[in-house]
């Protein structure tokens, strides 16, 4: 699928300039910001400020990566498949670019904080994690589309996907949650599941055992992803 | 040879293919004409496998597509956005599908650009609209596929690429492969073809 190159280099540049900007201006507590997220008792125009350098890094992989389920139902994917290349393997190797996708963008966010943290921080076993859970998060939003991308065109499934990481974020950020009601707080978030990109969502800061939960929901959440969707693309029209 | 029985087909509430059954014989060339939106192209992608009809079987060859098999053994297509690698030039665009089924070499490859008068070096992304449909066609002809379902062939095509079309065509159906073609063009259908089908509000009539 052609994207518009303006657009997307627009994109990129925007994101690494906020995260630029964001690492130069706070004087962060946590390792890897852009993996943590705010603070539970951000407010107002912190949580609106704040979101862009959160978000902007999401809305470039998102638009990055559509289109691929595109290409194999309307573009090159059926030179492939008329030649009985098999469609479960060609929905694998776009979940594994997905994977690869979301393993680099972990790493080049990575990068940008180091470069502007001046030197290698000591990074404890809760940055790896809240790394490890970005990057899974990243890759269910990925598979995500691409089950969506089966039944409505690539640029609508992109605006969709984009409006739902930024809400999930927004409105877990907000929501009050009442920490005697563990398993509400939990169910609005693996419903909301972008928002447990940031460690301060998933447990990673404040709760280990929370953490461990949420980790098991994102592979369950992978797995069921591509699952749904070899099923649903074996039975999907070619044009 | 290619069976419909009963073949139906519903996009967004609309009947695409409306209870067709026809035989298709090898040896032969088909032209399936009628106006745009009348479900030729749809009539081709049931044939080849790539949409799944809500009604009704295609048999090639006594076996059932989507049942016995899930694609015909050897078809070759051209059908629009087809969008070979850009990447790439003709030649290594043909030789990347050529590792899929192993049933071309080098020399077909040759064989088949030079049979199409597609000699250049350049990459996809600089071809013109009738070099990029030369290409398609020589990817569905190249593997000396038994089935070959064209839709508007000649569409970018100069007078000199047309008359290629009808070679190949006419070439094709001496091999021994089955050919359908679909266009609103009814002259080249006369030109290429055995037999012409009108399709009209997915439904097929002998003329």
């Amino acid at each position: 699928m052609k994207k518009n190159k303006l657009l997307f280099v627009a994109i990129f540049l925007a994101s690494v300039l906020f995260q630029i900007m964001h690492f130069q201006n706070h004087d962060n507590f946590y390792r890897f910001g852009f993996a943590i997220g705010l603070d539970n008792n951000a407010v107002g125009t912190d949580i609106a400020l704040n979101l862009v350098y959160v978000i902007a890094p999401i809305l470039f992989i998102v638009f990055y990566s559509s289109g691929s389920v595109y290409d194999m139902t309307d573009g090159y994917g059926k030179l492939l498949i008329i030649r009985h290349y098999s469609k479960t393997k060609l929905y694998l190797k776009m979940c594994l670019k997905n994977l690869i996708i979301s393993i680099a963008a972990t790493a080049i966010q990575s990068v940008i904080y180091l470069c502007y943290n001046y030197g290698f921080p000591d990074v404890g076993m809760r940055a790896v994690n809240s790394l490890c859970m970005y990057a899974f998060i990243l890759n269910a939003i990925l598979n995500l589309q691409g089950i969506l991308e089966l039944i409505a065109p690539p640029h609508i499934v992109n605006i969709i996907v984009f409006i739902f990481c930024f809400l999930s974020y927004y409105v877990v950020q907000n929501l009050p949650l009442y920490t005697d009601i563990m398993w509400i707080e939990m169910i609005v978030k693996v419903i909301l599941f972008p928002a447990l990109l940031f460690g301060m969502q998933n447990g990673t800061v404040h709760n280990g055992s929370l953490y461990t939960i949420f980790l098991l929901v994102t592979l369950v959440l992978n797995f069921s992803a591509i699952s749904i969707g070899i099923h649903r693309f074996k039975k999907t029209d070619i044009f | 040879m290619v069976e419909m029985k009963n073949v139906s087909k519903k996009l967004s509430s609309r009947l695409v293919l409306n209870n067709i059954n026809y035989k298709f014989e090898y040896g032969r060339a088909y032209g399936l004409c009628g106006p745009n939106g009348s479900g030729k192209t749809m009539l081709l992608r049931a044939i080849s496998g790539l949409i799944i009809p809500d009604d009704g079987e295609v048999i090639i060859d006594g076996k059932v597509l989507h049942k016995d098999i899930s694609f015909p053994e050897n078809a070759g297509i051209v059908i629009e956005n087809m969008m070979l690698l850009p990447q790439y030039n003709a030649f290594d665009n043909l030789k990347l599908l050529a590792k899929l089924k192993k049933k071309a070499d080098e020399n077909d490859i040759h064989n088949v650009l030079e049979r199409v008068g597609l000699k250049s070096d350049l990459k996809v992304r600089k071809f013109s609209l009738g070099m990029k449909q030369r290409l398609n066609i020589a990817q569905a002809i190249f593997e000396k596929q038994n089935i070959i379902l064209f839709d508007e062939p000649t569409n970018a095509l100069d007078d000199e690429g047309v008359n290629l079309v009808y070679k190949i065509v006419k070439e094709e159906k001496e091999r021994g492969a089955l050919v359908i073609i679909a266009t609103h063009h009814e002259e080249d259908l006369q030109e290429m073809c055995d037999i012409i089908l009108n399709v009209s509000e997915g439904r097929l009539y002998e003329k």
